[in-house]
């Protein structure tokens, strides 16, 4: 698992000495730097952040004021970092996840981190997806519209097998955490899931890559002599096949009576074998199987390891909803929730620009988006009154919804601009898609207010890394701006 | 009343006797003026003897010598728990346990490995095809590790000192190859069947094989309960094949000139067939093995070489005299009954069997003499007189029916009780026997 976190500190020592750090550890990736209170809430308002290291003592904003102007939310974790013992118990009013004193040694900053991951990967009991990781899964599949996540055969994965983003969120001796995510999802209703395949996980450190052998049950030596056993039918003496072989020649004597064995099945047989042990001696018939981790070393009993189910999971209808946050069931209900929901809409909206902004950085494709606005609509909704406005926004969200592919996300920005993700998609298809959007849009006021001829504007931008949620929108409000002016 | 008080009056004794001379000839000197005497000298031997069992329990317990216990067995899984509760409950406890599954269809495979797995056995070894029961007994013993063999059936269960006492003779007298142990029956009361059965065992095992082992002619060290040296068996190189393997080895181990001894306080009890149906069949095959192995495989016994042991010769005579000769002479006497008597052959089977059960209450006496725990034997009483039927009559139908077929037959080699493919090979073999017959 990767956090996305940002240093708050003024003092330039301090900043060095936490980014060095950062860098070291795997779990952490660094968004920003900021000098004080002020910058970390630009930083936290334009980026994905999972967590802030906050230095108290600052100009401008101090830590404390930054967290009061802090819009908290779940998955948003601060530790604080500073080198005064006063600001304690102060500190954990705030519900900050872990304070650290300054100089901080590497052990106590994994602590920390391993605190922050520990509370990101705990249920939470809203109805949200019980996990962080799990959310973020669902939401990279939403907008990118596939609706089923295929264990992918992997000599990689510390299981054998990886799940997408998921598994490569995860750090390499956690990725079998991925399983039991999955797997309380599908108990949640989230995923539907189909078995593909059944694995066995070292015991002690859930590892797949295993070596499985026979073993003496007596002193676990794999030094082992296989023997078969041989029957002599005539004088019933039955011993081990060495005992038949003569220095001389290749036939089998009987050391009983002296008699040549001629034909297996008729005067002879071989029913069946023994192990003996080249270390100690022991004999026996049947062997313990161990395992051998070859990442931890460890030998695992066979019956000891960890057996694991490698499904198919489809997302489920529950499973797309919560994809899109709880806007989606509250727009069922729209009269009493709405504002609710379009406040709610637009933070999850905006973590899912931020999201693609960021990924950007790291993969090549892609993304565009595009701004709608409804020029005229303010003489309608004179017209119409307030109730009327607040039905009509709401009937527009549905169609709109309906209209745009599954992938597709979109947010009311203000009353007139509705802006619209499309994840993967370049700026023509985007252009193609709004286009469409346009003449339903014209046709459902046509039908529904006699006279009303509604005039739209629309822009679109491929998303660029280096630029910002907040830079995206407005340079396509620009856009608009300046198409409008023009005309 | 009256006719038949007259009929026996007119007779007078030396009449009775007459009538009733196959008994008093042949019967009662054998069974119970002979057995009285010799049990009498083994009494009287035991009394002067004390002091040489107390030398020999403390020369066994200051060697404490290891043993290994085999018990190859078909299909016997569900009797291992409670075989090794048994064992593991014995006063003597130097031993390894070897269980062989001689390819069990049943869940034993199960069973033994899990009990070698918590070490409750030292080795669980199987055969996926059945072998038979001599070769998983030569296949226990190639993996045994102790100085002594003992050789069990799984569903026998043992008093606590049994493998103690039977492991006692080999430390009093020089010599003793093996020790048979006694057998006594532990589900007498479900049948009829198993209740006659248990008064045979009283009589035939605990006492007869006391009588034939003080004789120095004991010719049986049973499978279900047997010591034997392992130095001897390795020597004779284990079992041959059966039915009838466990006289077969005794036979052997003789013919090398060791000894074997009965031990009666050495107990173990075991389950008897429930039905005569059953019985009949196991009686045929142990009857067989008479003509298999004392009249064919070990015929040498008899011939007059440098090879020739008196106690062997009589060993064998004996139980070919008493068992077949004379059996066959009985038919005779029935027929001279007949033909002689045939007006007053009710009188005559009504004196019979008061005569009978009159010398099988004499003979059960001895019984009692010698138990321990005579109180819990006076039940078998009543049933004396329905012990003259099941050995006069029964007992003698099954072997005389089993000589003729083995005898005419060989049909011990189609007997189901070995896979056919041993069985063939061993018929081949036996067509050839004077030829291997060197140990």
């Amino acid at each position: 698992m990767v956090l996305n976190c940002i240093i708050v500190d003024d003092e330039r020592v301090s900043r060095v000495s936490l980014k060095a750090l950062v860098d070291k550890s795997s779990r952490l990736n660094l968004l920003g730097v900021a000098e004080n209170g002020r910058e970390a809430l630009d930083l936290v308002n334009t980026h994905d952040i999972d967590l802030v290291l906050l230095d108290v003592s600052m100009p401008i904003m101090n830590g404390f004021e930054f967290l009061d102007n802090l819009e908290r939310r779940k998955n948003l974790h601060v530790i604080l970092v500073t080198a005064d013992k006063e600001y304690a118990l102060k500190a954990f009013d705030y519900n900050i996840t872990d304070y650290l004193l300054k100089p901080v040694s590497w052990m106590r900053f994994n602590q920390g981190i391993d605190r922050v991951i520990s509370a990101l990967t705990q249920k939470v009991t809203d109805g949200l997806p019980s996990n962080f990781l799990l959310l973020k899964q669902i939401r990279f599949m939403h907008t990118r519209n596939f609706d089923v996540l295929e264990p992918v055969s992997d000599r990689n994965s510390l299981i054998g097998y990886s799940y997408g983003l998921l598994t490569e969120s995860l750090d390499f001796d956690q990725q079998f955490h991925a399983l039991d995510i999955l797997e309380e999802a599908e108990r949640d209703g989230i995923f539907s899931g189909s078995l593909e395949d059944v694995i066995y996980l070292c015991s002690n450190c859930s590892n797949n890559y295993l070596n499985i052998r026979e073993s003496c049950p007596k002193c676990g030596s794999v030094n082992l002599k296989p023997r078969e056993l041989v029957h002599h039918f005539s004088c019933a003496y039955m011993g081990p096949e060495d005992e038949f072989k003569s220095n001389s020649t290749d036939d089998l004597i009987c050391p009983k009576c002296s008699k040549k064995l001629k034909h297996i099945g008729v005067d002879y047989d071989k029913p069946s074998s023994v192990f003996s042990c080249r270390n100690c001696d022991n004999l026996f018939q049947d062997p313990l199987l161990k395992a051998k981790c070859k990442s931890c070393g460890s030998e695992n009993k066979v019956e000891h390891l960890e057996r694991k189910v490698i499904k198919k999971y489809t997302l489920t209808a529950k499973g797309k909803e919560m994809a899109k946050g709880n806007f989606y069931q509250n727009a069922q209900q729209p009269s009493s929730q709405e504002t609710n929901g379009m406040d709610q809409n637009k933070y999850y909206f905006q973590r899912v620009v931020k999201s693609e902004i960021n990924r950007k950085s790291k993969a090549d494709f892609e993304s565009t988006l595009g701004i709608v606005t409804l020029m005229n609509i303010e003489i309608l909704y004179e017209r119409i009154g307030k109730e009327g406005k607040s039905k009509l926004l709401s009937e527009l969200f549905h169609m709109l919804t309906n209209t745009l592919s599954g992938s597709d996300e979109l947010m009311f920005r203000d009353n007139e601009s509705i802006v619209i993700l499309f994840p993967e998609r370049g700026t023509d298809e985007a252009v193609k898609q709004i286009k469409q959007l346009n003449e339903r849009l014209r046709e459902l006021f046509r039908d529904n207010f006699d006279g009303f001829e509604l005039d739209i504007e629309h822009a679109v931008l491929p998303i660029t890394e280096g630029k910002d949620y907040n830079e995206h929108v407005t340079e396509l409000t620009n856009m608009i701006n300046k198409s409008n002016n023009l005309q | 009343m009256t006719e038949f008080l007259d009929f026996w009056y007119n007779k007078g004794i030396a009449g009775f006797i007459g009538v009733f001379w196959f008994y008093f000839v042949i019967e009662l000197p054998r069974y119970i003026f002979f057995d009285y005497s010799i049990l009498l000298i083994t009494y009287l031997k035991k009394k002067t003897g004390w002091q040489s069992y107390k030398n020999a329990r403390r020369k066994l317990w200051e060697e404490r010598p290891f043993l290994s216990i085999i018990i190859p067995g078909k299909d016997e899984g569900k009797h291992y728990q409670s075989l090794v509760r048994s064992l593991n409950e014995q006063t003597y406890q130097n031993f390894e346990i070897i269980i062989v599954d001689d390819g069990s269809d049943d869940e034993s495979q199960y069973i033994g490995r899990a009990m070698e797995r918590n070490g409750e056995i030292a080795l669980f070894l199987r055969n996926k095809d059945r072998g038979g029961k001599a070769s998983a007994a030569n296949l226990a013993l190639n993996h045994c590790n102790g100085k002594y063999v003992v050789h069990l059936d799984a569903d026998c269960s043992f008093y606590r000192n049994a493998i103690e006492q039977a492991m006692i003779p080999f430390y009093i007298r020089e010599n003793v190859g093996a020790v048979g142990g006694n057998l006594q029956v532990r589900n007498d009361e479900d049948s009829l069947c198993t209740m006659l059965q248990a008064i045979e065992y009283l009589l035939y095992i605990s006492v007869g094989r006391t009588v034939s082992s003080s004789l120095g002619i004991l010719r049986i060290v049973s499978g279900a309960f047997g010591v034997f040296r392992k130095d001897v068996l390795e020597r004779i190189k284990g079992w041959d094949v059966g039915p009838g393997l466990d006289g077969d080895l005794t036979i052997k181990i003789r013919k090398l000139g060791y000894k074997i001894h009965f031990e009666p306080k050495a107990v173990a009890l075991t389950s008897v067939p429930n039905t005569f149906g059953q019985l009949t069949k196991q009686r045929i095959r142990w009857s067989r093995s008479l003509v298999r192995f004392r009249l064919r495989k070990h015929l040498d016994l008899f011939k007059p070489n440098r090879n020739f042991s008196l106690s062997n010769f009589a060993s064998v005579a004996e139980s070919v005299i008493y068992d077949l000769l004379l059996n066959l002479m009985w038919y005779g006497y029935i027929a001279y009954i007949i033909i002689n008597f045939h007006q007053s052959i009710g009188f005559i089977m009504i004196a019979g069997l008061g005569l009978y059960t009159l010398s099988k209450v004499i003979e059960f006496l001895v019984v009692l003499m010698l138990s321990e725990n005579w109180e819990n034997k006076l039940k078998y009483i009543v049933y004396l007189p329905a012990m003259v039927f099941y050995t006069g009559y029964y007992i003698r139908f099954v072997r005389t029916w089993a000589y003729f077929k083995e005898f005419f037959f060989r049909s011990s080699y189609k007997d189901s009780w070995n896979p056919p493919k041993t069985s063939s090979e061993a018929l081949r073999v036996e067509k050839s026997y004077n030829k291997w017959t060197d140990f």
